[in-house]
């Protein structure tokens, strides 16, 4: 919770160095002066978007992914809002440092409404019939455009700094001018580098092994190059194949196992990247970027008698496979699985396996069909219900719906912990 | 040794960028004169008489002693594609004449800004930055004999125009009561409540009058009762 906070202030005050700076230059009317800083918070907190889109690994550990794209989504939002009201409250004379401002703004806008329905769980997660529209549109727009169009807030970032590079109140005050040109080649600096530097220092491996689990999901083990000691139960990668026949963009999978030298992955095949899984190659080179997750974290966190309930739908078990090959043993594990049909339950006797090497502790249900909440109730002893710590992961309804149940049956929310596969 | 010399490839594009900007904004910063402020006259410059005749029927005023309402209003093409016949600033001008009387007196410049407005503007811009004061044409009113001054311009690069600081540069107000009202296009007062002060750091200065100029436009009446509003409340 202090994390969240102090995450979240640090973003909303990235904008105060600049605006301090820009205050104590300019001589308008307080005013005139809180209308343009309106539009210089708004221009921060695209920048602060930015250097979050990123999503350095520190980061993740410290607050998590989910957390670190909520706020990119707001921080966007917000901005969009605030500088509305700079557009509304002030008066451009300068035709073009207006047109050109003017043009971010609905570039912006448009972008924002897109990557809402797109690039978000937002309301795809939670409307039937938005999800239902996103999908179809997914069929015309691959994932590659959609990436392609989001990254048009860059242009709108460059408009921005155009826009303000017009305005003779602004330009003329040279102090200011240097500390916004500092900070906004830093950030696109830093955004540069890690699309075009920090894959050289991404993890590398050789996929061994590529086999499918049923017809819809594969399991992909990439034999790293070198283990790396940060792999952590529960842990998930942005993978790419270094191949043609699939598209070059890094996509997340989550670890299904623990080793830190080979990381295998399960897969399952509902877009245009995982359709084209199967072409890939044993042999075919990949780099990983990662890894991400908060789950070991969490879990160290937590006290040793505390009962630990992992809820998987579908592939989403991957990650809790990985959870309870690095904790079964040393803690009381409860794994509930549903799967769509019968032979989806892929996983089965590797469970099997946890169970019969650790009968008093490692306990699993497997069905056909989501948990409902009497299920759940059926399932859960109150001591789990009143003390476990729980992991979700699933498909986004999935798992919204889980999460409403858990905290139905009483679990405090604190005490959820989820990983929604809506990216 | 690769992600070496791209790092370096990406260190030297963005010190070159650095490096271009930083001379076209100490360009900007050298191009900008700040103009100097203040009445030039120890006492109201007036050269002649020529406060155009009005009719009167103030009494009682906040300040006492006789009114004049000056103001600068630009008509023809305007902000957002419009065309005023009568320039939004001279409505409110007219509106405060009527409720309060006294005498009227138009700010007009000896060379007429141009018609087209994004040339106004640009003028606007470079008359500001350079400090250059327009001429006003033909004779303007004597400021002693009045001990209130409302005081109309629109917001001109956040402050009142060039040609209206001509007026506040050749009459020194400060003593009087001066009524400040304006019509801009969303930058409220701007800066030119400061700009008044600076010129007059002794005069009386009441709340203003502000208004958007295409909001006065699209509703006079409204606008009237605003301003009849606002003066009933300064006691007129």
């Amino acid at each position: 919770m202090t994390r969240s906070l102090l995450f979240y202030a640090a973003a909303l005050l990235f904008p105060l160095p600049l605006v301090a700076i820009l205050n104590t230059q300019l001589t308008d009317a307080a005013r005139v002066r809180m209308v343009i800083s309106l539009g210089l918070i708004a221009y921060c907190w695209w920048l602060a978007a930015i250097l979050l889109s990123v999503r350095p690994t520190w980061l993740d550990r410290w607050v998590g992914l989910p957390q670190i794209y909520a706020l990119h989504g707001s921080l966007g939002i917000a901005a969009l809002v605030v500088a509305y009201l700079h557009i509304d409250n002030n008066y451009a004379h300068n035709m073009l440092a207006r047109d050109v401002g003017n043009w971010a703004f609905y570039l912006s806008l448009g972008v924002a409404a897109y990557s809402i329905l797109f690039m978000s769980g937002w309301l795809a997660d939670r409307l039937l019939l938005v999800a239902r529209i996103k999908r179809g549109l997914e069929r015309l727009l691959d994932h590659r455009i959609a990436v392609w169009l989001h990254r048009l807030n860059l242009v709108a970032v460059a408009l921005i700094a155009v826009h303000v590079h017009l305005i003779v109140q602004i330009n003329r005050h040279l102090v200011f001018m240097i500390a916004f040109d500092l900070v906004t080649l830093a950030v696109l600096g830093v955004y540069a580098w890690k699309k075009w530097i920090a894959p050289d220092s991404f993890l590398t491996g050789t996929v061994r092994e590529n086999r499918a689990l049923n017809a819809s999901t594969r399991q992909v083990a990439i034999a790293l190059d070198e283990p790396s000691s940060r792999i952590r139960p529960g842990d998930f990668f942005f993978l790419r194949f270094e191949t043609d026949g699939i598209p070059r963009e890094r996509h997340p999978f989550s670890l299904t196992g623990d080793d830190q030298g080979l990381a295998t992955f399960t897969i399952r095949q509902i877009g245009d990247f995982t359709r084209a899984v199967p072409q890939v190659p044993v042999g075919t080179r990949s780099r990983l970027e990662g890894p991400f997750g908060r789950f070991d974290g969490i879990l160290k966190e937590t006290p040793a008698q505390i009962p630990l309930v992992f809820i998987g739908m579908g592939a989403g078990v991957a990650p809790l496979l990985s959870l309870a090959a690095g904790y079964a043993g040393d803690r009381a594990i409860t794994l509930l699985w549903s799967v769509h049909r019968d032979d989806d339950a892929y996983y089965r006797s590797l469970i099997e396996d946890f169970e019969n090497a650790n009968p008093d502790r490692f306990d699993a249900h497997i069905q056909v069909g989501r948990f409902t909440r009497d299920r759940l109730a059926a399932l859960l002893s109150a001591e789990q219900i009143g003390k476990a710590q729980f992991v979700v992961v699933g498909p986004a309804q999935a798992v919204l719906a889980a999460q409403r149940h858990l905290r139905r049956l009483g679990v405090s929310h604190r005490r959820i912990h989820h990983e929604r596969l809506t990216m | 040794m690769r992600g070496r010399r791209k790092f370096g490839v990406l260190v030297g594009v963005l010190a070159v960028v650095f490096a271009v900007l930083t001379s076209i904004n100490i360009g900007q910063a050298r191009s900008v004169r700040p103009a100097e402020r203040g009445p030039i006259a120890a006492h109201s410059a007036a050269s002649g008489s020529g406060a155009p005749a009005s009719a009167s029927r103030s009494s009682g005023t906040p300040g006492g002693g006789g009114v004049l309402i000056v103001y600068f209003s630009r008509s023809g093409s305007h902000y957002g594609g419009r065309n005023f016949k009568v320039g939004n600033t001279a409505h409110v001008a007219q509106f405060i004449h009527q409720r309060v009387g006294g005498d009227l007196y138009q700010i007009v410049p000896a060379v007429p800004y141009p018609e087209d407005y994004d040339q106004t503007v640009e003028q606007a811009r470079k008359e500001q930055e350079d400090g250059v004061h327009p001429k006003i044409a033909g004779e303007q009113p004597d400021t002693d004999r009045y001990s209130t001054i409302f005081l109309g311009y629109p917001i001109w690069w956040g402050e009142q125009p060039m040609i209206v600081q001509t007026f506040m540069q050749d009459h020194n107000l400060n003593g009087k009561t001066v009524i400040p009202f304006t019509t801009d296009e969303g930058s409220g007062w701007g800066n030119s409540l400061d700009v008044l002060k600076q010129y007059y750091p002794q005069a009386r200065i009441l709340d203003g009058f502000e208004k958007r100029g295409n909001d006065v436009a699209d509703d006079l009446d409204g606008t009237q009762r605003q301003v009849n509003d606002w003066l009933e409340g300064l006691g007129y």
